[in-house]
Protein backbone atom coordinates (compact mmCIF):
# COMPACT_ATOMS: atom_id res chain seq x y z
CA UNK A 1 0.00 0.00 0.00
CA UNK A 2 2.22 2.75 1.49
CA UNK A 3 4.56 1.62 2.68
CA UNK A 4 8.03 1.36 0.21
CA UNK A 5 10.36 -1.54 1.97
CA UNK A 6 10.37 -3.76 4.92
CA UNK A 7 11.81 -3.50 8.21
CA UNK A 8 13.04 -7.03 9.55
CA UNK A 9 13.15 -7.58 13.34
CA UNK A 10 14.51 -10.32 15.33
CA UNK A 11 13.07 -11.17 18.47
CA UNK A 12 15.31 -12.88 21.13
CA UNK A 13 13.19 -14.20 23.73
CA UNK A 14 15.39 -15.24 26.59
CA UNK A 15 14.69 -17.11 29.93
CA UNK A 16 11.77 -19.19 31.27
CA UNK A 17 9.62 -15.63 31.58
CA UNK A 18 11.22 -14.40 27.87
CA UNK A 19 9.96 -17.84 26.25
CA UNK A 20 6.99 -18.49 27.38
CA UNK A 21 5.47 -14.47 26.57
CA UNK A 22 7.33 -15.32 23.42
CA UNK A 23 5.94 -18.20 22.18
CA UNK A 24 2.43 -16.67 22.97
CA UNK A 25 3.32 -13.76 21.02
CA UNK A 26 4.23 -16.17 18.16
CA UNK A 27 0.59 -18.24 18.60
CA UNK A 28 -1.47 -14.51 18.56
CA UNK A 29 1.10 -13.69 15.62
CA UNK A 30 0.27 -16.90 13.71
CA UNK A 31 -3.41 -16.39 14.45
CA UNK A 32 -3.69 -12.41 13.10
CA UNK A 33 -1.53 -13.34 9.43
CA UNK A 34 -3.50 -16.31 9.06
CA UNK A 35 -0.63 -18.66 9.38
CA UNK A 36 -1.06 -22.55 10.73
CA UNK A 37 1.01 -23.36 13.67
CA UNK A 38 3.17 -25.36 11.46
CA UNK A 39 4.03 -21.99 9.55
CA UNK A 40 2.03 -22.80 6.04
CA UNK A 41 -0.40 -20.26 5.15
CA UNK A 42 -4.00 -20.86 5.11
CA UNK A 43 -6.06 -20.90 2.57
CA UNK A 44 -8.48 -18.17 3.43
CA UNK A 45 -4.73 -15.38 4.10
CA UNK A 46 -3.08 -15.70 1.00
CA UNK A 47 -4.51 -12.25 -0.46
CA UNK A 48 -3.51 -10.78 3.01
CA UNK A 49 -1.62 -7.07 2.33
CA UNK A 50 -0.37 -7.49 5.84
CA UNK A 51 3.50 -7.44 6.53
CA UNK A 52 4.32 -10.71 7.39
CA UNK A 53 7.93 -10.67 6.60
CA UNK A 54 8.84 -7.98 9.91
CA UNK A 55 8.95 -10.87 11.97
CA UNK A 56 8.75 -14.27 9.85
CA UNK A 57 10.48 -14.86 6.88
CA UNK A 58 9.55 -17.86 4.20
CA UNK A 59 11.72 -20.96 3.86
CA UNK A 60 12.56 -22.46 0.43
CA UNK A 61 9.75 -25.10 0.73
CA UNK A 62 7.32 -21.69 1.47
CA UNK A 63 6.87 -21.98 5.68
CA UNK A 64 6.82 -19.06 7.40
CA UNK A 65 9.46 -19.22 9.81
CA UNK A 66 9.65 -16.55 12.93
CA UNK A 67 12.52 -14.38 13.37
CA UNK A 68 12.99 -15.78 16.82
CA UNK A 69 15.87 -17.07 18.82
CA UNK A 70 14.70 -19.08 21.90
CA UNK A 71 17.51 -18.69 24.53
CA UNK A 72 17.53 -20.19 27.87
CA UNK A 73 19.89 -22.13 30.64
CA UNK A 74 17.42 -24.92 31.19
CA UNK A 75 15.41 -26.97 29.21
CA UNK A 76 11.38 -26.85 30.83
CA UNK A 77 10.00 -23.88 28.77
CA UNK A 78 12.01 -24.68 25.63
CA UNK A 79 10.64 -28.10 25.58
CA UNK A 80 7.72 -27.09 26.07
CA UNK A 81 7.06 -25.08 23.12
CA UNK A 82 9.17 -28.52 21.45
CA UNK A 83 6.25 -30.48 22.12
CA UNK A 84 3.54 -27.89 21.26
CA UNK A 85 1.48 -27.63 18.37
CA UNK A 86 4.22 -24.96 17.17
CA UNK A 87 6.87 -27.43 17.12
CA UNK A 88 7.24 -27.05 13.44
CA UNK A 89 7.03 -23.57 13.48
CA UNK A 90 10.41 -22.48 14.62
CA UNK A 91 13.53 -22.60 13.13
CA UNK A 92 15.58 -25.69 15.23
CA UNK A 93 19.32 -23.84 14.79
CA UNK A 94 17.37 -20.91 16.80
CA UNK A 95 17.28 -22.55 19.55
CA UNK A 96 19.72 -22.71 22.59
CA UNK A 97 19.20 -24.84 26.00
CA UNK A 98 22.79 -24.73 28.02
CA UNK A 99 24.26 -28.12 27.71
CA UNK A 100 24.32 -28.34 31.84
CA UNK A 101 20.87 -27.62 31.86
CA UNK A 102 20.57 -26.18 35.28
CA UNK A 103 19.49 -22.68 34.84
CA UNK A 104 20.99 -20.16 36.38
CA UNK A 105 19.25 -20.23 39.69
CA UNK A 106 17.83 -16.99 40.06
CA UNK A 107 20.59 -15.52 40.26
CA UNK A 108 21.47 -12.26 37.80
CA UNK A 109 25.24 -13.01 38.20
CA UNK A 110 25.17 -16.42 37.27
CA UNK A 111 23.28 -15.65 34.03
CA UNK A 112 25.40 -12.80 33.06
CA UNK A 113 28.36 -15.33 33.33
CA UNK A 114 26.92 -17.98 31.58
CA UNK A 115 25.97 -15.43 28.69
CA UNK A 116 29.70 -14.79 28.69
CA UNK A 117 30.68 -18.48 28.34
CA UNK A 118 28.25 -19.19 25.85
CA UNK A 119 28.97 -15.72 24.18
CA UNK A 120 30.32 -17.71 20.69
CA UNK A 121 27.88 -19.62 20.46
CA UNK A 122 24.79 -17.10 20.81
CA UNK A 123 26.87 -14.22 19.05
CA UNK A 124 26.76 -16.60 16.24
CA UNK A 125 23.34 -17.59 16.13
CA UNK A 126 22.61 -13.58 16.20
CA UNK A 127 24.91 -12.74 13.22
CA UNK A 128 23.37 -15.81 11.25
CA UNK A 129 19.52 -15.01 11.94
CA UNK A 130 21.17 -10.83 10.88
CA UNK A 131 22.53 -11.86 7.92
CA UNK A 132 19.49 -14.00 6.99
CA UNK A 133 17.33 -10.55 7.45
CA UNK A 134 17.91 -7.67 4.47
CA UNK A 135 17.91 -4.59 5.98
CA UNK A 136 17.77 -5.47 9.36
CA UNK A 137 16.00 -2.84 11.42
CA UNK A 138 16.42 -4.12 14.65
CA UNK A 139 16.07 -6.44 17.95
CA UNK A 140 13.56 -7.30 20.12
CA UNK A 141 13.70 -8.93 23.28
CA UNK A 142 11.40 -10.89 25.80
CA UNK A 143 12.88 -11.38 29.13
CA UNK A 144 12.05 -11.05 32.37
CA UNK A 145 14.03 -8.12 34.72
CA UNK A 146 13.71 -10.26 38.25
CA UNK A 147 15.21 -14.09 37.86
CA UNK A 148 18.46 -15.70 36.31
CA UNK A 149 18.45 -16.43 33.30
CA UNK A 150 16.08 -13.47 31.04
CA UNK A 151 17.69 -10.60 33.69
CA UNK A 152 21.38 -11.89 33.84
CA UNK A 153 21.61 -13.88 30.66
CA UNK A 154 19.57 -10.93 28.66
CA UNK A 155 21.60 -8.37 30.20
CA UNK A 156 24.71 -9.67 28.50
CA UNK A 157 22.99 -9.75 25.23
CA UNK A 158 21.59 -6.78 25.33
CA UNK A 159 25.19 -5.43 26.25
CA UNK A 160 26.28 -7.12 23.05
CA UNK A 161 23.82 -6.48 20.49
CA UNK A 162 25.06 -2.93 21.22
CA UNK A 163 28.25 -3.32 20.51
CA UNK A 164 27.94 -5.59 17.86
CA UNK A 165 25.11 -3.29 16.11
CA UNK A 166 25.40 0.29 17.53
CA UNK A 167 22.93 1.23 14.56
CA UNK A 168 20.49 -1.22 15.04
CA UNK A 169 17.47 -0.38 17.21
CA UNK A 170 16.60 -2.30 20.50
CA UNK A 171 13.63 -2.66 21.91
CA UNK A 172 12.48 -4.79 24.85
CA UNK A 173 9.63 -6.22 26.61
CA UNK A 174 10.65 -6.78 29.96
CA UNK A 175 8.32 -8.10 32.83
CA UNK A 176 8.80 -6.73 36.12
CA UNK A 177 7.98 -8.00 39.16
CA UNK A 178 5.09 -8.41 41.47
CA UNK A 179 6.47 -6.77 44.51
CA UNK A 180 2.73 -7.67 46.54
CA UNK A 181 3.24 -11.00 46.40
CA UNK A 182 5.62 -12.03 49.36
CA UNK A 183 5.99 -15.86 48.31
CA UNK A 184 8.22 -14.67 45.41
CA UNK A 185 11.70 -15.03 45.43
CA UNK A 186 13.84 -12.62 47.73
CA UNK A 187 16.66 -11.64 45.85
CA UNK A 188 14.45 -10.05 42.77
CA UNK A 189 15.39 -6.35 43.57
CA UNK A 190 19.03 -7.73 43.21
CA UNK A 191 18.20 -8.62 40.10
CA UNK A 192 16.03 -6.29 39.05
CA UNK A 193 18.04 -3.66 40.01
CA UNK A 194 20.85 -4.71 37.63
CA UNK A 195 18.71 -5.46 34.91
CA UNK A 196 17.64 -2.03 34.63
CA UNK A 197 20.85 -0.19 34.64
CA UNK A 198 21.53 -2.18 31.08
CA UNK A 199 17.92 -1.32 30.08
CA UNK A 200 18.86 2.14 30.70
CA UNK A 201 22.46 2.02 29.27
CA UNK A 202 21.52 -0.65 26.15
CA UNK A 203 18.04 -0.36 24.89
CA UNK A 204 16.45 2.23 22.93
CA UNK A 205 13.01 1.46 23.93
CA UNK A 206 11.17 -0.75 27.22
CA UNK A 207 8.26 -1.51 27.40
CA UNK A 208 7.60 -1.89 30.87
CA UNK A 209 5.04 -5.08 31.39
CA UNK A 210 4.86 -4.98 35.18
CA UNK A 211 3.41 -7.71 36.96
CA UNK A 212 1.89 -5.75 40.25
CA UNK A 213 -0.50 -4.13 38.07
CA UNK A 214 -1.29 -6.89 35.90
CA UNK A 215 -1.95 -9.24 39.03
CA UNK A 216 -4.14 -6.36 40.10
CA UNK A 217 -6.15 -6.29 36.86
CA UNK A 218 -6.37 -9.65 36.25
CA UNK A 219 -8.52 -10.22 39.18
CA UNK A 220 -10.55 -6.57 39.64
CA UNK A 221 -11.37 -5.84 36.36
CA UNK A 222 -11.11 -10.05 34.29
CA UNK A 223 -12.76 -11.37 37.98
CA UNK A 224 -10.19 -14.56 38.05
CA UNK A 225 -9.36 -15.49 41.51
CA UNK A 226 -6.35 -16.41 41.42
CA UNK A 227 -4.62 -15.41 38.32
CA UNK A 228 -1.96 -18.29 37.03
CA UNK A 229 1.37 -17.81 35.27
CA UNK A 230 -0.89 -18.42 31.86
CA UNK A 231 -3.57 -15.78 32.45
CA UNK A 232 -0.75 -13.28 32.95
CA UNK A 233 1.00 -14.48 29.69
CA UNK A 234 -1.86 -14.11 28.11
CA UNK A 235 -2.85 -10.53 29.08
CA UNK A 236 1.42 -9.63 27.85
CA UNK A 237 0.69 -11.59 24.76
CA UNK A 238 -1.96 -9.11 23.90
CA UNK A 239 -0.54 -6.45 24.54
CA UNK A 240 2.40 -7.47 22.72
CA UNK A 241 0.59 -7.85 19.39
CA UNK A 242 -1.42 -4.88 19.66
CA UNK A 243 1.93 -2.60 20.16
CA UNK A 244 2.95 -3.84 17.03
CA UNK A 245 0.03 -3.91 14.53
CA UNK A 246 1.56 -0.55 12.95
CA UNK A 247 5.03 -2.73 12.29
CA UNK A 248 3.21 -5.19 10.77
CA UNK A 249 0.13 -3.45 8.79
CA UNK A 250 0.72 -0.58 6.16
CA UNK A 251 -0.24 2.77 7.42
CA UNK A 252 1.09 6.53 6.70
CA UNK A 253 2.52 6.52 10.44
CA UNK A 254 5.00 4.34 12.28
CA UNK A 255 5.72 1.36 10.07
CA UNK A 256 8.62 0.65 11.47
CA UNK A 257 10.11 0.57 14.94
CA UNK A 258 12.24 3.72 14.16
CA UNK A 259 9.53 5.87 13.36
CA UNK A 260 7.27 4.30 16.70
CA UNK A 261 10.73 4.88 18.96
CA UNK A 262 10.79 8.58 17.73
CA UNK A 263 6.86 9.93 17.99
CA UNK A 264 6.82 8.68 22.01
CA UNK A 265 10.89 8.78 22.69
CA UNK A 266 11.89 12.61 22.36
CA UNK A 267 14.45 12.37 24.53
CA UNK A 268 17.03 9.33 24.62
CA UNK A 269 16.72 8.56 27.93
CA UNK A 270 13.49 8.62 28.72
CA UNK A 271 12.56 5.58 27.23
CA UNK A 272 10.47 3.23 29.74
CA UNK A 273 6.95 2.97 28.20
CA UNK A 274 3.97 2.24 29.83
CA UNK A 275 0.73 0.50 28.27
CA UNK A 276 -2.95 0.34 28.55
CA UNK A 277 -5.67 -1.96 26.96
CA UNK A 278 -9.31 -1.71 26.10
CA UNK A 279 -11.37 -4.17 27.06
CA UNK A 280 -9.20 -7.09 28.25
CA UNK A 281 -10.56 -10.31 27.14
CA UNK A 282 -8.55 -13.47 27.74
CA UNK A 283 -8.19 -16.38 25.21
CA UNK A 284 -9.81 -19.65 26.06
CA UNK A 285 -10.74 -17.85 29.64
CA UNK A 286 -14.44 -16.76 29.76
CA UNK A 287 -15.30 -13.45 31.56
CA UNK A 288 -18.00 -10.83 31.47
CA UNK A 289 -15.35 -8.29 31.03
CA UNK A 290 -16.25 -7.64 27.49
CA UNK A 291 -20.13 -7.23 28.47
CA UNK A 292 -19.92 -4.97 30.78
CA UNK A 293 -17.85 -2.37 28.52
CA UNK A 294 -21.60 -1.76 26.27
CA UNK A 295 -20.32 1.70 24.75
CA UNK A 296 -17.28 1.67 22.26
CA UNK A 297 -17.02 5.15 20.45
CA UNK A 298 -13.78 5.99 19.98
CA UNK A 299 -14.19 8.77 22.96
CA UNK A 300 -15.42 6.30 25.65
CA UNK A 301 -12.70 4.02 24.18
CA UNK A 302 -9.55 6.97 24.70
CA UNK A 303 -11.19 8.12 27.84
CA UNK A 304 -11.04 4.72 29.44
CA UNK A 305 -7.21 4.38 28.13
CA UNK A 306 -6.77 7.59 30.22
CA UNK A 307 -8.23 5.62 33.15
CA UNK A 308 -5.63 3.92 35.73
CA UNK A 309 -7.39 1.00 36.04
CA UNK A 310 -6.80 0.37 32.71
CA UNK A 311 -3.21 1.49 32.69
CA UNK A 312 -0.89 -1.64 33.22
CA UNK A 313 1.97 0.27 35.11
CA UNK A 314 1.56 0.41 39.30
CA UNK A 315 2.52 3.86 39.73
CA UNK A 316 0.00 6.32 39.86
CA UNK A 317 -0.64 8.87 36.51
CA UNK A 318 -1.88 11.77 39.27
CA UNK A 319 1.90 12.81 39.65
CA UNK A 320 4.02 14.04 37.13
CA UNK A 321 2.82 14.08 33.41
CA UNK A 322 2.77 12.23 29.85
CA UNK A 323 5.73 12.65 27.42
CA UNK A 324 4.00 10.94 24.66
CA UNK A 325 0.62 9.42 24.22
CA UNK A 326 0.15 6.64 21.35
CA UNK A 327 -3.09 5.38 21.08
CA UNK A 328 -4.00 2.44 18.64
CA UNK A 329 -7.57 2.57 17.87
CA UNK A 330 -9.06 -1.02 16.50
CA UNK A 331 -12.27 -1.57 14.63
CA UNK A 332 -14.32 0.44 12.22
CA UNK A 333 -13.94 3.78 13.23
CA UNK A 334 -15.05 7.22 11.30
CA UNK A 335 -12.04 9.52 11.39
CA UNK A 336 -13.90 12.70 12.60
CA UNK A 337 -14.76 10.40 15.78
CA UNK A 338 -11.36 11.03 16.10
CA UNK A 339 -10.92 14.56 16.18
CA UNK A 340 -13.45 14.99 18.53
CA UNK A 341 -12.36 12.73 20.67
CA UNK A 342 -9.26 14.32 20.73
CA UNK A 343 -11.20 17.89 21.11
CA UNK A 344 -13.32 16.21 24.09
CA UNK A 345 -10.07 14.85 26.29
CA UNK A 346 -8.52 18.75 25.76
CA UNK A 347 -11.16 20.57 26.87
CA UNK A 348 -11.80 18.32 29.91
CA UNK A 349 -7.88 18.12 30.60
CA UNK A 350 -8.17 14.51 31.18
CA UNK A 351 -4.20 14.25 29.84
CA UNK A 352 -1.58 15.97 31.48
CA UNK A 353 1.64 16.86 29.35
CA UNK A 354 5.20 18.23 29.77
CA UNK A 355 4.92 21.70 29.62
CA UNK A 356 8.08 21.69 26.82
CA UNK A 357 7.84 20.00 23.62
CA UNK A 358 5.15 19.17 21.13
CA UNK A 359 3.34 17.12 23.35
CA UNK A 360 -0.13 15.39 22.07
CA UNK A 361 -1.87 12.18 21.73
CA UNK A 362 -1.16 10.55 18.66
CA UNK A 363 -3.72 8.08 17.27
CA UNK A 364 -3.22 5.59 14.91
CA UNK A 365 -6.74 4.01 13.47
CA UNK A 366 -6.96 0.14 12.57
CA UNK A 367 -9.54 -2.10 11.54
CA UNK A 368 -10.12 -5.57 12.71
CA UNK A 369 -8.81 -8.42 10.84
CA UNK A 370 -10.50 -10.69 8.72
CA UNK A 371 -8.59 -13.66 10.27
CA UNK A 372 -9.32 -13.19 14.15
CA UNK A 373 -12.01 -11.42 16.10
CA UNK A 374 -9.50 -10.05 18.86
CA UNK A 375 -7.14 -8.84 15.67
CA UNK A 376 -6.79 -5.99 13.93
CA UNK A 377 -5.74 -4.67 10.39
CA UNK A 378 -3.77 -1.34 10.47
CA UNK A 379 -4.53 2.22 8.39
CA UNK A 380 -3.20 4.80 10.28
CA UNK A 381 -4.32 8.27 10.16
CA UNK A 382 -1.94 10.82 12.43
CA UNK A 383 -3.34 13.58 14.72
CA UNK A 384 -0.98 15.66 16.88
CA UNK A 385 -3.17 17.90 19.13
CA UNK A 386 -1.83 20.67 20.89
CA UNK A 387 -1.39 20.37 24.67
CA UNK B 1 -31.59 -18.06 9.22
CA UNK B 2 -28.88 -19.94 10.72
CA UNK B 3 -26.64 -18.30 8.63
CA UNK B 4 -27.20 -14.70 8.80
CA UNK B 5 -27.32 -15.43 12.64
CA UNK B 6 -23.56 -16.23 12.48
CA UNK B 7 -23.15 -13.35 9.96
CA UNK B 8 -24.87 -11.02 12.56
CA UNK B 9 -22.61 -12.45 15.37
CA UNK B 10 -19.83 -11.48 13.20
CA UNK B 11 -20.66 -7.90 11.77
CA UNK B 12 -21.37 -7.47 15.99
CA UNK B 13 -17.66 -8.79 16.53
CA UNK B 14 -15.97 -6.67 14.48
CA UNK B 15 -18.10 -3.46 15.40
CA UNK B 16 -16.64 -3.09 18.81
CA UNK B 17 -13.84 -1.04 19.27
CA UNK B 18 -10.60 -1.27 21.23
CA UNK B 19 -7.77 0.78 22.23
CA UNK B 20 -4.37 0.53 22.75
CA UNK B 21 -2.13 2.59 24.61
CA UNK B 22 1.85 3.21 24.41
CA UNK B 23 2.78 6.16 27.22
CA UNK B 24 6.07 7.45 28.06
CA UNK B 25 5.08 9.04 31.82
CA UNK B 26 7.12 10.61 34.14
CA UNK B 27 5.57 8.27 36.77
CA UNK B 28 7.68 5.41 35.37
CA UNK B 29 10.20 6.35 38.24
CA UNK B 30 7.66 5.64 41.10
CA UNK B 31 8.51 1.98 39.66
CA UNK B 32 12.44 2.40 39.95
CA UNK B 33 12.05 3.81 43.19
CA UNK B 34 10.16 1.11 44.67
CA UNK B 35 13.16 -1.08 43.28
CA UNK B 36 15.93 0.92 45.04
CA UNK B 37 13.66 0.80 48.37
CA UNK B 38 13.51 -3.16 47.85
CA UNK B 39 17.16 -2.99 46.83
CA UNK B 40 18.22 -1.04 50.03
CA UNK B 41 16.04 -3.56 52.34
CA UNK B 42 17.98 -6.57 51.63
CA UNK B 43 21.07 -5.39 50.87
CA UNK B 44 21.11 -3.95 54.49
CA UNK B 45 22.03 -7.19 55.80
CA UNK B 46 23.35 -8.39 53.01
CA UNK B 47 20.97 -11.23 52.29
CA UNK B 48 22.52 -13.94 49.79
CA UNK B 49 24.75 -12.03 48.62
CA UNK B 50 27.22 -15.46 48.56
CA UNK B 51 25.57 -16.83 45.84
CA UNK B 52 26.52 -13.18 43.56
CA UNK B 53 30.18 -13.38 45.13
CA UNK B 54 31.15 -16.68 44.05
CA UNK B 55 29.98 -15.17 40.42
CA UNK B 56 33.17 -13.56 38.78
CA UNK B 57 31.68 -10.36 38.53
CA UNK B 58 31.63 -9.96 41.85
CA UNK B 59 34.10 -11.82 43.18
CA UNK B 60 36.52 -9.13 44.29
CA UNK B 61 33.87 -6.62 45.57
CA UNK B 62 30.01 -5.33 45.04
CA UNK B 63 30.74 -2.55 43.00
CA UNK B 64 28.98 -3.27 40.57
CA UNK B 65 25.61 -3.35 42.74
CA UNK B 66 26.36 -0.01 44.43
CA UNK B 67 27.11 1.48 41.12
CA UNK B 68 24.09 0.30 39.60
CA UNK B 69 22.08 2.34 42.09
CA UNK B 70 24.00 5.39 41.95
CA UNK B 71 23.05 5.06 37.96
CA UNK B 72 19.64 4.71 38.57
CA UNK B 73 19.18 7.94 41.58
CA UNK B 74 21.11 10.08 39.02
CA UNK B 75 18.46 9.84 36.32
CA UNK B 76 15.56 9.61 39.16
Amino acid sequence: MYVSSTAPNIFDQVGQCGNQIGSEFWKQLCREHGISPNGILEDFATHGDDRKDVFFYQADDDHYVPRALLLDLEPRVVNSIQTSAHRQLFNQENVFVSPEGGGAGNNWASGYSQGERFHDILMDMVDREADNSDSLEGFVLSHSIAGGTGSGMGSYILEKLNDHFPKKLIQTYSVFPNWDNQSDVVVQPYNSLLTIKRLTLNADSVVVLDNTALAKIAVDRLKIVNPTVSHMNSIVSTVMAASTTTLRYPGYMNNDLVGLVASLIPTPRCHFLMTGYTPLVLNDVPNTATTTVRKTSVLDVMRRLTQTKNIMVSASTRRGCYISILNIIQGDVDPTQVHKALQRLRERRLVNFIPWGPAGIQVALSRKSPYVETSHKVCIYGYLSGA
Amino acid sequence: VHNSHVADAATHVNRQVSGMMLANHTCIAQIFQRTVNQYDKIRKRNAFIDNYRKEPMFADNLDEFDMSVARKCHQC
